[in-house]
C-alpha cells in the first residue's frame, strides 16, 4: 500500500456517471439473470408447495416430483438469484467505493454468462435425478464447478478493481464484500471436495454439509446482504453511518462465530454432545454481530433529521435490515433449552431459511437492484407504483411463507413430542399451514414478476442509446484503458 | 482497516479457525471409526448392503426422499423417537459408516426411516405404498411414485402377470414394478440400526422381576 494517491484529488477526476457506465453491461447481465432465476425458482417453489398438499398433482412426471423440484427451487434461488444479485451489487459498489471505473468488465461478463449456464445445467441435473443428496449442494459437481468458476471470474473483476482503487479508505461495505467474494468459492470447493468428490467417511459428510449450509447463510449471504445494507443505509437516509466501530465489531464477530456455528444444524444428531455444544454456543454468540448491526442501523436511521428518502430503495433497506435480528433471534430460539425437542425436524428450520433468503437478503438485494438499475441505465423510474406493489406483495409472501412454516413447525412439533399422538394425526395438521405457504409463494412470485416488468420497461425506454453502446462494448471498442489513452491524447 | 491484505488475512484466519472447529475436530472424533465387532451377532457392524439395496440407495438419493424423511433417531431423553418405535436406541456415527451419500435428513414431513426395514418388512406393502401411499396410509400426503411402475390397461378377462401388484391397487390395470422400485424397496428393507453397540446399547428388557418383600405383615 505504498502509493499515496489522495482521495480528494482523484475523487474529482472520475465522475460517478462514468463509473456507472463502466459497470453497466456486466451488472445488467447479472441482474437480469438474477431476476429470471428468482422467477423460475419461485415457480418451482410454488409447484413444490402445491404438491405438498395435493400429492396427485403432476404425479406421473418424474422430473417434477417433489423430491427433485424442492432442491431445484432452493438451488435456483441461491445460485441463480442470490449469487448473481450479490455479484452485481459487488461490482457496482466496489467501483463506486474505489472511485474508479470497473476493470476487467469483459471477464465479469463472461463470468456472469458462465454462472447462468452453470445454474441452468445444475438445475436440470437435479431435475433429472442426479442430485448429490446434500442440502444446498444438490447440484452435481459438473454444474457446481461451472458455478464456482463463473463466480470466481466476476469476483476477479471486482477484486482487481479494488486493487486499482483511488480511494484510500476502505468503507465498511468493502470488508463485507471481500468476505462474501472470497467465502463463496472457498466454501463451495471445500464442501464439494469433502462430501462429493472425495467423500469423507460416514456421518462426516453430514457434518460438512451442515458447515456448508451454515456458512452459506451466515458467512456468505449475510456478508453480502450486510454490505448492501451498510452501503444503502447512508444513501437512503442522507446521513453518514453512525458508528464504524460497531460495524467493525459486527464484521469480525460475524466471520468468527458464523463459521463455528456450523455444527448447531446437527442438533441432537449422531455426534458427541460436546461437539454439538460448541456449535450451539457459537450460534448464541451471533447475537453480538446482530446487536451491533441493528444498533448501527437504528441509530443511523432515527438519529437526526432524515433528508433523503427520495429513491425507491429505502423501504427495502428498512425492512431488510430489520429482518436480520429477527432471523438471528428465531434461529437462536430454536436451540435454547427444550426447544430442539419439539422444533427439530419440523418446518421451523424451513421458515428460518426462507426468512433469511427472501426476507433479509432478498429484500436488501431487491432494493439494491432497483437503486443500481436507475443509476447504471441513467434514467429514473417514471412510476413508483410497481415498486410499492412489489414491496407489499413480497412482504406478504415472506410473512405468509415463513409464518406458516414457523407456526406449523411449532404446532406439529408440539404434537409429535407426545408419543401417544399418531404421526399421521400430527402431520395432517400441517396441511393448513402448507396451503397458506402456497399462497405466500404465489404472492412472492407475482411481486417479482411486477418488479421484473418495471425493470424491463425502464430498460426498454433507454434502449436506443444503450443498444449502440452495447455493440461498442461487445466489439471491445470502449474499455477503461482505451478511455484513459483517449483522455491522455486530448 | 484500510488495508485489503489485513482484512484478507483476518478472514482467512477466521475461516480456517472455523474449519478446524467444525470439520477437523469432528473428523478427529468420529470420522475415523472402524467397523465394530458385535458379540451378540458375531459379525462386524455395519455390514455392507447387498447389490440391489445399494442400487436402491441411489434411487433414494435421486428421488430426493431425504427432503421429507430423516434417518436418525434421537436419544430417549431428547424427543419422542424411541417412544414412537422409530428405533430401540439412538443412532450414533457408527451406524452410517457404510453409507455414501449419508442421508441424515433434517425435515420430517414423513416418519423417520432409520429402522423402516424392521418396521415394514413386507415387499408388497412397500411397493403398494410407493405406487399410491393412500392405499396403505389413508391420511398420507406423500407423493405417488407412479413412474416407478409399468401400468397397462387390462383387456376384458385378461389376467394380470404374476409379478403385478394385487388387482385392488388400480382397478382394471396391471401395475408391475420397474427395477428402480424393486431396488428402492430392497434398500428400505435393508434399513435398520438396532444392533447393540458399546456406545449405544439396547435397553435391557426386565422381565422376571423379583417382588420386593413387603415390610408390613398382612393382617
Amino acid at each position: 500500500m505504498g502509493d499515496t494517491k489522495h482521495i480528494s484529488q482523484s475523487a474529482s477526476v472520475v465522475d460517478p456517471d462514468r463509473i456507472d457506465r463502466s459497470c453497466r453491461w456486466p451488472v445488467v447481465l447479472l441482474f437480469t439473470g438474477a431476476m429470471s432465476w428468482l422467477i423460475i425458482g419461485l415457480t418451482m417453489g410454488l409447484f413444490s408447495s402445491i404438491k405438498m398438499h395435493a400429492p396427485g398433482f403432476w404425479a406421473q412426471c418424474e422430473w417434477v416430483s417433489y423430491g427433485r423440484l424442492r432442491p431445484a427451487f432452493m438451488d435456483a434461488v441461491l445460485y441463480g438469484f442470490a449469487a448473481q444479485a450479490a455479484l452485481g451489487c459487488s461490482l457496482w459498489m466496489i467501483s463506486r467505493l474505489s472511485r474508479v471505473e470497473l476493470r476487467l468488465s469483459g471477464i465479469a461478463g463472461i463470468g456472469a454468462l458462465a454462472l447462468n449456464a452453470g445454474v441452468a445445467f445444475g438445475v436440470l441435473q437435479v431435475l433429472a435425478g442426479q442430485t448429490t443428496g446434500f442440502t444446498w449442494m444438490e447440484i452435481p459437481r459438473q454444474g457446481a464447478s461451472i458455478i464456482v468458476g463463473g463466480y470466481a471470474l466476476v469476483a476477479l473483476s471486482a477484486l482487481y478493481t479494488l486493487h486499482k482503487r483511488e480511494e484510500k479508505q476502505l468503507y465498511v461495505s468493502v470488508w463485507f464484500l471481500l468476505a462474501g467474494l472470497l467465502v463463496f468459492p472457498w466454501l463451495m470447493s471445500l464442501a464439494y471436495m469433502l462430501a462429493v468428490v472425495e467423500p469423507l467417511r460416514g456421518v462426516m459428510q453430514a457434518v460438512v454439509n451442515a458447515y456448508f449450509v451454515n456458512g452459506m447463510t451466515y458467512l456468505w449471504l449475510t456478508s453480502m446482504a450486510m454490505a448492501v445494507a451498510y452501503y444503502l443505509l447512508p444513501k437512503v437516509t442522507g446521513k453518514p453511518l453512525r458508528s464504524h466501530d460497531s460495524a467493525l465489531l459486527c464484521f469480525w464477530t460475524l466471520v468468527v462465530f458464523g463459521g463455528w456455528s456450523g455444527l448447531s444444524l446437527m442438533a441432537d444428531g449422531p455426534l458427541p454432545r460436546w461437539l454439538l455444544g460448541v456449535g450451539v454456543g457459537a450460534k448464541w454468540l451471533i447475537i453480538v454481530p446482530a446487536a451491533a448491526f441493528t444498533m448501527d442501523c437504528l441509530y443511523t436511521w432515527f438519529a437526526g433529521k432524515t433528508s433523503a428518502n427520495e429513491g425507491v430503495a429505502w423501504p427495502y433497506v428498512l425492512f431488510g435490515s430489520l429482518s436480520f435480528p429477527i432471523f438471528v433471534l428465531l434461529d437462536i430460539l430454536s436451540t435454547i433449552g427444550p426447544a430442539p425437542r419439539t422444533l427439530l425436524f419440523t418446518t421451523y428450520s424451513q421458515g428460518i431459511l426462507h426468512f433469511a433468503v427472501f426476507g433479509f437478503a432478498g429484500l436488501l438485494f431487491m432494493g439494491a437492484i432497483a437503486h443500481i438499475w436507475e443509476r447504471i441505465l441513467g434514467g429514473r423510474f417514471p412510476k413508483r407504483l410497481p415498486f410499492i406493489a412489489h414491496l407489499l406483495l413480497s412482504l406478504l409472501g415472506i410473512v405468509l411463507i415463513s409464518g406458516s412454516y414457523l407456526l406449523g413447525g411449532v404446532s406439529v412439533g408440539g404434537k409429535l413430542a407426545d408419543p401417544s399422538v399418531a404421526f399421521t394425526a400430527a402431520s395432517s395438521t400441517m396441511t393448513l399451514f402448507i396451503r397458506s405457504a402456497t399462497t405466500g409463494y404465489l404472492a412472492l412470485l407475482l411481486g417479482q414478476i411486477i418488479l421484473a416488468v418495471a425493470l424491463l420497461k425502464s430498460f426498454a425506454t433507454n434502449t436506443a442509446t444503450i443498444r449502440a453502446e452495447f455493440f461498442q462494448w461487445c466489439c471491445g471498442g470502449r474499455s477503461p484503458g482505451s478511455d484513459k489513452k483517449a483522455r491522455a491524447r486530448a | 482497516m484500510n488495508q485489503v491484505p489485513l482484512v484478507f488475512l483476518g478472514l482467512v484466519a477466521a475461516v480456517a479457525g472455523s474449519f478446524y472447529g467444525a470439520i477437523f475436530l469432528p473428523h478427529h472424533a468420529v470420522g475415523r471409526a472402524e467397523l465394530e465387532y458385535v458379540d451378540d451377532t458375531g459379525a462386524y457392524y455395519p455390514a455392507p448392503r447387498n447389490g440391489l439395496a445399494q442400487q436402491g440407495a441411489e434411487v433414494y438419493r435421486a428421488q430426493g426422499c431425504v427432503e421429507c424423511h430423516t434417518q436418525q433417531v434421537r436419544p430417549k431423553t431428547l424427543g419422542s423417537d424411541v417412544a414412537r418405535g422409530w428405533g430401540r436406541r439412538r443412532t450414533i456415527a457408527q451406524d452410517y459408516a457404510q453409507d455414501n451419500p449419508v442421508q441424515l435428513g433434517s425435515l420430517r414431513l414423513g416418519p423417520d426411516l432409520t429402522n423402516v426395514g424392521k418396521r415394514q418388512p413386507s415387499s408388497l406393502s412397500n411397493l403398494r405404498h410407493l405406487y399410491n401411499p393412500r392405499l396403505v396410509v389413508k391420511e398420507s400426503y406423500m407423493p405417488r411414485y407412479e413412474y416407478l411402475f409399468f401400468k397397462r390397461k387390462l383387456e376384458a378377462n385378461e389376467k394380470p402377470s404374476l409379478n403385478a401388484l394385487p388387482a385392488d391397487t388400480e382397478a382394471g390395470y396391471e401395475v408391475t414394478p420397474k427395477p428402480q422400485a424393486l431396488a428402492l424397496v430392497a434398500y428400505l428393507q435393508s434399513l435398520s440400526a438396532d444392533v447393540p453397540l458399546f456406545s449405544a446399547p439396547l435397553p435391557v428388557a426386565v422381565t422376571n422381576q423379583v417382588k420386593a418383600p413387603s415390610l408390613t405383615q398382612k393382617p
